[in-house]
């Protein structure tokens, strides 16, 4: 599954509930933020796009995402494992990952803050409060958020 | 001489008659006339010669009888003073040298010997006064009909008469109490007649009378002297009173001391019976050892059943022979460098003589049996109370794994729980979201399309969804509540209230007068706390919101009830009926339905266990369209 590989990814969603996948970008589309967003359904996937290995084997791999939204509770690898993996390798250590959850669980926040992720968001389960929440993410992390020094 | 005359016949015949007459004189007994003789000397003058020579003669013996009869008569004399015992006289010796001289020789040697004799009596006499005078025992003499006739100072000492009182008085006037009166006279009276007596020469016990009319208890020995006018009876009278009373004392000490002695020897030996039965009768295997060679020096009864050794056996071994190999070594070091004394020395093993190696707990007590230092051991045989002690720590071991596995189980049941609500909320969460999202998406994008019905369902769409989205999340802070740890601090209930009603105002405007008491500070998990007024007071609001001037009153009782303070939130809205009070704080139980008021039903289930959390107490009145109060109760800062 080789996609245009020139492209540079901005937004990596990884999200296995295809409804949940479809409002946020429903949501970062209003903002005009999908230009260069790539979804994948499960950790797995994630890991071997981003390390251009298994189905992205010989994926050539120009540039990071400036954010990767990760869901944790996921089929295969989740959301966890795939925050260690992307932050014990150097190419990804310093990736910004904003996990996008409805757990609200103590041990899952604390796990991941330790893991280093660079934002927690829980997934409001009113509608509009979604959409306004995904949008806020878009804009700051694509918008505001200077991306770390790329020396690939 | 005769003259010489003419001799005539007449002459002679005178002569002749003078002769006859001579004759006849000295027949008398005259001696003293002579007849004349003549120088003729005829035959007649030789007669008369011859008469006068005769009467010579016959006057010669005359005075020779004469001087033998004075003689004899002076014996006599002196005879008779020695019966008088006057023995200072002598008779007078001639120088015949005759039978009358050796007499009175006789007699005067006897004389001198009785002068010397009785002279030595009366030196006696005057010793035995001195020592009658002076005898400390009453010296009493009496004569045989019973008179007094000697009384020494000592008499007068005991007895308190004085000698002239007492002298030539009747003895049993005096000293013999009137009971034994007539004992003594008779007992005099036999003596007299037949000379037979009990008490004399005897040493006997007596009691006398005493001038003051006491009585004394005295040693009375009698002796007698028979003497030319009768018996003499001296009697010596020793007052024993005080001996007598001290010998009673000494007696009475003796017999006590005897009969101490005696209870004594029966207390011993009933002690020893109770040492015996102590030692034999009980189930607890006792011997005593000597602390040389720890030999056996005896066993009881107990000690032969338990171990199976005889007593003969036993006797003959030792205390280390009844000990296994192992703790031999251990035996007699412990007692080298520890005599043990009155104590518990702890658990050792003892091996009984078909080998069984049993566990023992050790009294011991040093004593001397014997005359040797030894050692009673008690024996307590633990064997089965260790085993049944270590059953027991298995078990306790047991259980305590089984609480630990149970609690574990729990633990993780718990977690299961938690997990099990987390992941509900999760998935739940999520098709909820999609619900709504997707009805909103559907609006957005195709409202113009949709006819207005089309609308409305949708809107149902997300009301419902909406709503469970409210019935999840109460779900999972009531959930929440089961696992909550307290976290008390101090805090000022008006100041939450106050937030609980600043934030409600954001969501609803609120009509009700709200009236607020001073509530004061509390000891508390805030957060919780909070969470029960925002219940509360919402319930308040919601249910006064109907009635034309809503009110609530959220206060403070003014007495305790079991040393905590009763707050209330008060509201005069539509009340409950107290016949549905059960279901009131049930978890999902409501008594209006989601037209009339909205609701998950989970509110007051939670203010219920948030409140019993912190031991307090919950509960309401109401009335019907009136109103309703809670209550709950909070412990004292």
């Amino acid at each position: 599954m080789m996609e245009n590989e020139s492209i540079a990814v901005d937004i990596l969603l990884v999200e296995d509930n295809p409804y949940d996948a479809e409002m946020t970008i429903r949501a970062l589309r209003k903002k005009n933020l999908t230009n260069s967003l790539i979804h994948l359904k499960n950790g797995a996937e994630a890991i071997d796009f981003l390390f251009g290995t298994g189905d992205y084997e010989g994926r050539k791999i120009s540039k990071n995402p400036k954010v990767i939204l990760l869901d944790l509770k996921m089929p295969k690898l989740d959301g966890i494992q795939v925050l260690s993996a992307i932050r014990k390798d150097e190419r990804t250590r310093e990736t910004p990952v904003v996990v996008l959850t409805s757990s609200r669980e103590d041990p899952d926040i604390r796990e991941c803050y330790r893991l280093g992720v660079n934002s927690y968001i829980v997934k409001p389960v009113d509608f509009d409060k979604f959409i306004e929440a995904v949008s806020s993410i878009g804009l700051y992390w694509l918008l505001l958020n200077q991306p770390p020094v790329d020396d690939r | 001489m005769a003259n010489k005359t003419p001799v005539t016949a007449r002459t002679k015949t005178k002569r002749i008659q003078a002769i006859l007459s001579k004759l006849s004189s000295l027949a008398e007994g005259d001696y003293e006339s002579y007849l004349p003789v003549s120088d003729d000397l005829d035959g007649l003058d030789a007669i008369a010669a011859g008469v006068n020579a005769l009467g010579e003669s016959l006057k010669a013996k005359e005075k020779a009888s004469n001087e033998q009869e004075v003689r004899i008569n002076k014996l006599i004399d002196v005879l008779l003073k020695y019966t008088i015992m006057d023995f200072s006289m002598r008779c007078e010796m001639s120088d015949r040298e005759d039978e009358l001289d050796a007499l009175a020789a006789g007699l005067n040697t006897l004389g001198e010997e009785l002068d010397y004799a009785i002279r030595q009596l009366k030196q006696g006499e005057a010793k035995l006064s001195k020592i009658i005078e002076h005898a400390p025992d009453a010296v009493v003499v009496i004569n045989q009909e019973g008179i007094i006739k000697t009384w020494n100072p000592a008499a007068e000492k005991i007895f308190g008469w004085q000698e002239t009182e007492a002298t030539e008085k009747p003895l049993h006037e005096l000293l013999i109490p009137d009971r034994y009166r007539r004992q003594h006279q008779e007992g005099l009276k036999r003596f007299l007649d037949m000379g037979v007596s009990k008490i004399l020469d005897k040493t006997i016990e007596m009691p006398a009378c005493r001038k003051d009319g006491t009585e004394i208890l005295s040693e009375l020995t009698i002796s007698h002297v028979k003497q030319k006018d009768g018996y003499m009876f001296i009697a010596f009278l020793r007052d024993i009173s005080e001996r007598k009373k001290a010998e009673d004392e000494i007696r009475q000490l003796n017999n006590t001391l005897e009969r101490r002695v005696e209870e004594r020897t029966l207390e011993l030996l009933e002690s020893e019976q109770k040492y015996k039965l102590l030692f034999d009768c009980t189930p607890l295997p006792k011997w005593i050892i000597d602390l040389e060679e720890y030999r056996f020096q005896v066993v009881n009864e107990a000690a032969v059943k338990h171990y199976g050794y005889s007593r003969e056996e036993f006797l003959s071994m030792t205390a280390v022979d009844i000990r296994p190999e192992s703790e031999r070594e251990k035996f007699l070091n412990f007692n080298r460098t520890f005599p043990a004394q009155d104590q518990n020395i702890g658990i050792w093993k003892h091996q009984k003589k078909d080998g069984t190696i049993i566990d023992v707990e050790l009294s011991v007590q040093n004593v001397l049996y014997n005359g040797k230092k030894c050692r009673l051991v008690v024996v307590n045989d633990v064997t089965e109370k260790l085993k049944a002690h270590q059953e027991l720590n298995r078990i306790n071991e047991k259980l305590e794994q089984m609480v630990e596995q149970r609690t574990s189980q729990l633990q993780n049941a718990n977690r299961e729980m938690e997990a099990f609500t987390y992941s509900v909320s999760h998935d739940l969460r999520a098709p909820l979201r999609a619900i709504n999202g997707y009805a909103q998406m559907l609006t957005e994008d195709w409202n113009t399309i949709l006819p207005p019905e089309g609308l409305r369902q949708l809107n149902s769409i997300t009301e419902n969804a909406t709503r469970m989205g409210q019935l999840i999340d109460d779900l999972l802070r009531y959930s929440r509540l089961g696992k909550a740890e307290l976290n008390p601090t101090s805090f000022d209930l008006n100041g939450i209230v106050e937030e609980v009603i600043n934030e409600l105002k954001q969501a609803v405007a609120i009509r009700a007068k709200i009236k607020i008491q001073e509530l004061g500070n509390v000891i508390a998990d805030h957060i919780l706390i909070r969470q029960v007024y925002m219940n509360l007071v919402d319930n308040a609001l919601k249910y006064s919101s109907r009635k034309s001037e809503p009110q609530v009153e959220i206060g403070v009782n003014d007495h305790l009830i079991h040393g905590k303070r009763v707050y209330y939130v008060k509201d005069n809205g539509v009340g409950f009926d107290m016949k549905y009070y059960d279901k009131m704080f049930g978890v999902f139980q409501r008594l209006h339905n989601q037209e009339e008021f909205e609701g998950t039903g989970v509110g007051l289930a939670i203010v219920k266990r948030i409140i019993t959390l912190h031991d307090g107490q919950v509960w309401a009145n109401g009335v019907l369209n009136e109103g309703a109060t809670f209550f709950f109760t909070l412990k004292l800062n």
